[in-house]
């Protein structure tokens, strides 16, 4: 019943979870691409390349994210919205937070907050935007 | 915690957007704080109906919320969308058709290759939602 993101991507999906799947140290992402869809599925679609990918999903943290990549022409960037991720420990929200912003930009460094021990934003290379923080200990 | 869709809302509308996926979904646990519960914010934060951070519970899941501060115009939701996995068929089309009032369908819910419910709406406060009867994980999921 857990909400999950799903994500958009013009065409840099599998590239994209590739690196969210090192970035968070789980296993190679699900990639279903194109290419490897039976014929008489491929028939009924739209012309694509065979490296778009239909759905990918990855482990992220204690959840997932899903993902694609958009088929349309003017795909915009993620907007009005987070991927918010919470680690047991700040060294490890830290590490992660380090990885996902190389390449990207920092919007709020990682830091203490009145809510959190450690709390961060980021927009990543790929364009996905994330809040990572570390819980409270007593919730850890 | 797990990892999950932190949404955000124009015009102060998360409170409003959070207490119709409670009802929609039958959530619990909603909780709320304002801009104005907090500590040393601008006088003109004090007032109005801005959530600062909000959050539902979903079955045994949570969804998180804000609104862009007072003043601030932010951005609709572009490129993600939320998915919202259903026990059965009737419940994801009680669920679809519950968050299409006032919004719009992207796509038919139908049954396809991995589900035998999936379909896809944009609410009326623009939030994206991917509605799916179980089997409906991913490759992996």
């Amino acid at each position: 019943m857990q909400p999950i993101v799903y994500l958009f991507f013009r065409g840099t999906c599998a590239e994209a979870m590739r690196f969210y799947a090192a970035a968070f140290g789980s296993e190679e992402p699900e990639i279903l691409a194109v290419g490897t869809m039976p014929p008489e599925v491929r028939s009924q679609m739209p012309p694509m390349k065979d490296e778009t990918v239909m759905h990918a999903a990855v482990k992220v943290g204690a959840g997932w994210i899903y993902a694609s990549d958009d088929m349309g022409d003017n795909v915009p960037a993620m907007a009005g919205c987070n991927v918010s991720v919470s680690f047991p420990t700040i060294e490890e929200a830290t590490r992660v937070f380090a990885v996902l912003a190389e390449g990207g930009e920092v919007r709020m460094p990682l830091e203490p907050t009145f809510f959190a021990p450690a709390f961060g934003t980021l927009t990543d290379r790929f364009g996905t935007r994330w809040m990572i923080m570390a819980d409270q200990p007593e919730a850890a | 915690m797990p990892t999950l869709p932190y949404l955000h809302f124009q015009n102060g509308q998360c409170a409003e957007a959070l207490a119709f996926y409670k009802e929609v979904f039958g959530g619990t646990d909603l909780q709320v704080m304002r801009y104005g519960d907090v500590p040393d914010v601008p006088d003109e934060w004090k007032s109005g109906p801005h959530l600062i951070h909000g959050e539902l519970t979903i079955g045994d899941g949570k969804l998180m919320a804000s609104d862009f501060p007072p003043g601030f115009e932010g951005d609709p939701q572009k490129a993600v969308s939320v998915m919202q996995s259903a026990p059965d068929v009737e419940t994801a089309h009680r669920w679809f058709d519950a968050l299409l009032e006032d919004g719009d369908v992207i796509q038919e819910m139908t049954a396809n290759f991995f589900s035998p419910a999936f379909g896809m709406v944009r609410d009326r406060f623009g939030t994206h939602w991917m509605i799916a009867a179980m089997p409906a994980r991913g490759p992996g999921a």
